[in-house]
């Protein structure tokens, strides 16, 4: 039986003209587990919108063609009544929830749907022990890892006891450990029967699980393929598609990253002793100490270790954002005080959105580089490195993701400073976007920039980076180059979580 | 409002019912109007004293005692002083004193309720849902908006645009222009994608909203009420009688 | 379908959340100037004035993405419950009734009109304004009644004399102050909107 039909569906966003979805045609089985992928903007996100019911009650636009859930024609239906058919998850866990406890984000759906008090207290109880997130209850979302507000927010879905799950690219914000749990929760609702619709741009947890990959371009459905099928796609393939890879098992460093820099433009040496920071008596950083000198292979250097490490409080004390600590810290063999090193280096936080400021592309490269020599000289040089030329004068908001993480590393690039510092810089961009920021910060790392760069992403990390510090309970754990006889061990060291929270 | 949900059984003598608390908290507002003198004040802190002590917020009742006390000396130390600068500091100190009473509310009310319960409550008292959900978000997003400063305020470091008193008394308006913008526009995001998410849990659905709290008037909400009520008489006519 | 809200003249779920976070900040804005501004009741004054100079962007964004009956009315009795929780129960009912004369001033023209925005926000403004200073006045007048009480024969002409000019001219300047602000407040806010939120293509 077909709990899902789509047919001849095409769809425009209002106010937009590229055509959001042309030509669907869908038909899902009970039980089935179905992986939308493909590029941003091809098109996946918008066909979960069908099946929920999102497009056309919430998003308006041109909708032609028949979108069936269980039978009843979706327009037809109330987004409520959807609502107990198909649960969804969204990719951001932080704009998802309602209320700010764990229990009563799981009553919500309950509580619209208008139960007794007696039936949502039994449904709640019910969700969080068949998730097995018992430890989850009456938590405060704000002190959850993303990972552990995505099984929330799944929770919250079930608790609604929908037959059908959409999930958004759920593991966007999530690291390898998380991911893998999302995974097993998944396996478990197959296991009960449900229908399962994914919409991904990271495949290698879902391998296992999925009946048929729908890879998608330009808002058609493309190719149809079996997990097999998939896995056996050669690599040229997949990146021809702009696509993360299938698995995690045969990833292999690109040999032209090994380039050296410049002769010319040599990354200054840089020396952290004794990095410590202490919260409220706990030490989150406890002596952590590296460096990178002359004498070391040059390359990108990865910062790794579990979410709560500290890695990003690391980062921040190094560049003179985070003041209460102890160590000290050298470029080129001086000491540096905080103001001089925040002139020194340049951080690229992770949200992209705090770090644009201003009404153009253009204007925000300018912005905090007026001590920057031949500054227009040098934007024009960085947009035409990074593509990003055509959109000079394009407010940065009204850009894409892989895009708007462009202009952050443009202005990191238009800086002066010769350390930069990036935090997951990949976190939700599909294979091409991904490969492209690699390339553009191995291009920054051949003009004499020093670059380090917390990720959690495997794929990228074997892609960019030469050495790969990792962090564990507070100090530098393992410090050592990446080539192909280490990745293994970077492997199993992203995949085992060290929980010190 | 408070984070974690309220574990109390409302079967238990010192569950009162949110809307009995919205009503002290109305009386509360009046009787800061009625009170005048220093022993007034004094006697209604004391009250909320014994209502944090009933509802088992006893770190509250500290943090209300050294603040009253703190005011109340200083109080009586600057009412010596009636010229220059001590006056106007008297004045400051006395409007402060004055709001004690309020603080008491503002733990009780944030506290002792949470969020959704606090929400349900204004439901049951028949406020639109307009009004509810609206107030349900805002109650949502208030812990976040420090952090989102944070990262905004670190961004704009990096960015080499210091955010200090110096700076916005020297450009207040672009300073308002750099907080605001991406704030604003992350919030405008942020609340499609929630709305959106609102939508899928079938938030749609017209007619009551059910409730994971069992919400009824019990014994003890009927007493709790009738001696904040009694209470209100007593100090009302204790002050005239202070004040004639 | 009913819930499709573009071609609806009724709120619907997505204004709601809108001016829900909105209010978050607009009320963390309050707070926070509150506090600073509290340390003394001369410059208490100028709190709703700095209040309303700052808050214009948000309300505008509010009411030009809302564009319905209740963009200004209900951010502000939100608000005004919140204040109320906190014990600024003055608040609750000038918030209220400025709020629903400000709304009736913007829908006149269904939102169409900037002017009629802009009006309706200093309106409001006003509102904020005599709910967070009536306390004070009151408070200060019981404070110099209880000062001559309590110490007597001490000359009370300084304290007077400042109590008279925070009556007069001071308080006076202070409103006129604060139309001032949430009128600048408002160009600013128009200006702010042009330059980022419609070239991004937000509105």
């Amino acid at each position: 039986m077909n709990v899902i039909e789509i047919s001849n569906v095409n769809f425009t966003y209002q106010g937009t003209k590229d055509s959001g979805l042309k030509n669907i045609n869908l038909k899902v089985k009970k039980g089935e587990f179905v992986l939308l992928t493909g590029r941003s903007g091809c098109g996946k996100t918008t066909l979960t919108r069908l099946i929920n019911g999102l497009i056309p009650h919430f998003f308006s636009g041109e909708l032609t063609g028949k979108v069936a859930v269980d039978g009843t024609e979706v327009h037809q239906s109330f987004t409520y009544e959807l609502a107990e058919k198909v649960g969804s998850v969204f990719q951001d866990p932080r704009s998802q929830f309602f209320t700010t406890n764990t229990i009563s984000e799981v009553a919500f759906g309950c509580e619209n749907l208008g139960l007794s008090s007696a039936e949502i207290n039994q449904r709640i109880s019910d969700a969080f022990s068949t998730l097995q997130i018992e430890n989850l209850k009456n938590r405060s979302i704000f002190s959850l890892s993303s990972g552990e507000k995505q099984k929330i927010a799944l929770a919250s879905t079930y608790a609604m006891r929908p037959s059908i799950y959409v999930l958004d690219e759920p593991s966007a914000n999530l690291d390898i450990h998380a991911t893998k749990r999302l995974g097993e929760l998944l396996k478990s609702l197959k296991e009960q029967g449900y229908t399962i619709i994914v919409s991904e741009h990271r495949l290698y947890y879902l391998m296992e699980l999925v009946d048929r990959i729908l890879y998608m371009k330009d808002g058609e459905i493309i190719d149809e393929w079996t997990s097999e099928q998939a896995l056996a796609l050669s690599d040229h393939e997949i990146v021809k598609r702009g696509l993360r890879a299938f698995s995690l098992n045969n990833l292999k460093q690109i040999e032209e990253r090994l380039e050296q820099p410049f002769e010319s433009m040599n990354p200054p040496e840089f020396i952290a002793k004794d990095i410590s920071v202490t919260f409220s008596g706990h030490h989150l950083l406890n002596q952590v100490g590296f460096s990178v000198t002359k004498q070391d292979i040059q390359c990108i250097i990865g910062i790794t270790g579990a979410n709560g490490v500290g890695k990003t409080t690391l980062i921040k004390c190094l560049c003179g954002l985070f003041k209460k600590r102890f160590g000290t810290i050298k470029i080129n063999k001086k000491v540096l005080s905080n103001r001089k090193r925040s002139d020194e280096m340049y951080f690229v936080m992770q949200d992209t959105d705090y770090q644009l400021f201003t009404e153009s592309v253009e204007y925000e490269l300018m912005l905090g580089n007026n001590k920057v020599k031949d500054l227009n000289k040098k934007i024009d040089e960085v947009l035409n490195m990074l593509g990003l030329t055509a959109y000079r004068s394009t407010h940065p908001m009204a850009l894409s993701g892989g895009q708007k993480q462009r202009v952050t590393i443009a202005s990191a690039a238009v800086n002066s400073a010769k350390v930069l510092f990036f935090d997951e810089p990949t976190s939700g961009l599909d294979g091409k976007n991904m490969r492209s920021v690699s390339r553009i910060l191995t291009n920054l790392h051949q003009r004499g920039k020093l670059i380090f760069v917390i990720s959690h992403d495997l794929e990228f990390l074997i892609n960019t980076c030469g050495r790969i510090i990792h962090l564990q309970n507070g100090s530098v754990d393992e410090d050592f180059p990446l080539n192909s006889d280490t990745v293994s061990k970077l492997k199993s060291l992203l995949s085992y979580e060290n929980s010190n929270l | 409002m408070n984070q974690e949900l309220i574990v109390t059984n409302p079967s238990n003598i010192n569950y009162i019912d949110p809307r009995v608390k919205l009503i002290h908290t109305l009386i509360a507002g009046i009787l800061l109007f009625v009170v005048r003198s220093n022993e007034g004040v004094l006697l209604n802190v004391a009250f909320m004293i014994v209502v944090l002590v009933f509802l088992g917020l006893y770190g509250c009742v500290l943090r209300l005692i050294t603040y009253t006390g703190v005011l109340f000396l200083l109080t009586k130390f600057l009412s010596y002083f009636t010229d220059g600068p001590a006056a106007l500091i008297g004045v400051t100190v006395y409007i402060f004193l004055k709001f004690a009473p309020v603080l008491g509310i503002y733990y009780m009310m944030t506290k002792s309720i949470s969020a959704s319960e606090l929400v349900n409550a204004l439901e049951r008292i028949r406020l639109p849902r307009s009004i509810t959900i609206t107030l349900a978000v805002t109650l949502r997003f208030m812990p976040t908006i420090g952090q989102e400063m944070k990262i905004i305020r670190d961004s704009m470091k990096i960015r080499n645009i210091p955010f200090n008193l110096w700076s916005v008394l020297k450009a207040p308006i672009m300073m308002m222009e750099f907080v605001l913008v991406p704030l604003m526009m992350r919030f405008v995001k942020v609340a499609e994608e929630l709305a959106a998410a609102a939508v899928v849990r079938g938030i749609e659905k017209s007619g009551r909203r059910g409730s994971m709290f069992d919400v009824r008037f019990r014994k003890q909400d009927f007493i709790y009420l009738l001696i904040v009520i009694l209470y209100a008489i007593f100090l009302y006519n204790f002050e005239m009688g202070v004040i004639i | 379908m009913e819930s499709n809200q573009q071609l609806n003249k009724k709120l619907g779920i997505k204004d709601f959340v809108l001016m829900g976070i909105f209010s978050a900040i607009i009320f963390a804005l309050a707070t926070v100037l509150m506090i600073i501004t509290g340390v003394t009741p001369a410059v208490y004054l100028l709190y709703p004035a700095i209040f309303a100079l700052i808050c214009s962007p948000i309300f505008m964004l509010v009411a030009v993405k809302v564009q319905k009956f209740g963009a200004f009315l209900i951010p502000s009795v939100v608000m005004g419950i919140l204040f109320g929780l906190m014990g600024a129960q003055t608040l609750i009912i000038t918030l209220i009734v400025f709020g629903i004369i400000a709304e009736l001033i913007a829908n006149s023209r269904k939102y169409n009109d900037y002017n009629r925005i802009a009006i309706a926000y200093v309106v409001l403004m006003l509102g904020f304004y005599a709910g967070s200073i009536a306390p004070i006045y009151v408070f200060t007048d019981w404070y110099i009644k209880q000062a001559t009480g309590g110490v007597a024969g001490t000359d009370m002409t300084y304290l007077n004399s400042l109590i008279e000019a925070a009556k007069s001219w001071l308080g006076a300047m202070s409103v006129i102050t604060c139309v001032i602000t949430a009128w600048l407040g408002t160009v600013i806010g128009k200006r702010i909107l042009k330059k980022h939120f419609e070239k991004a293509g937000l509105v």
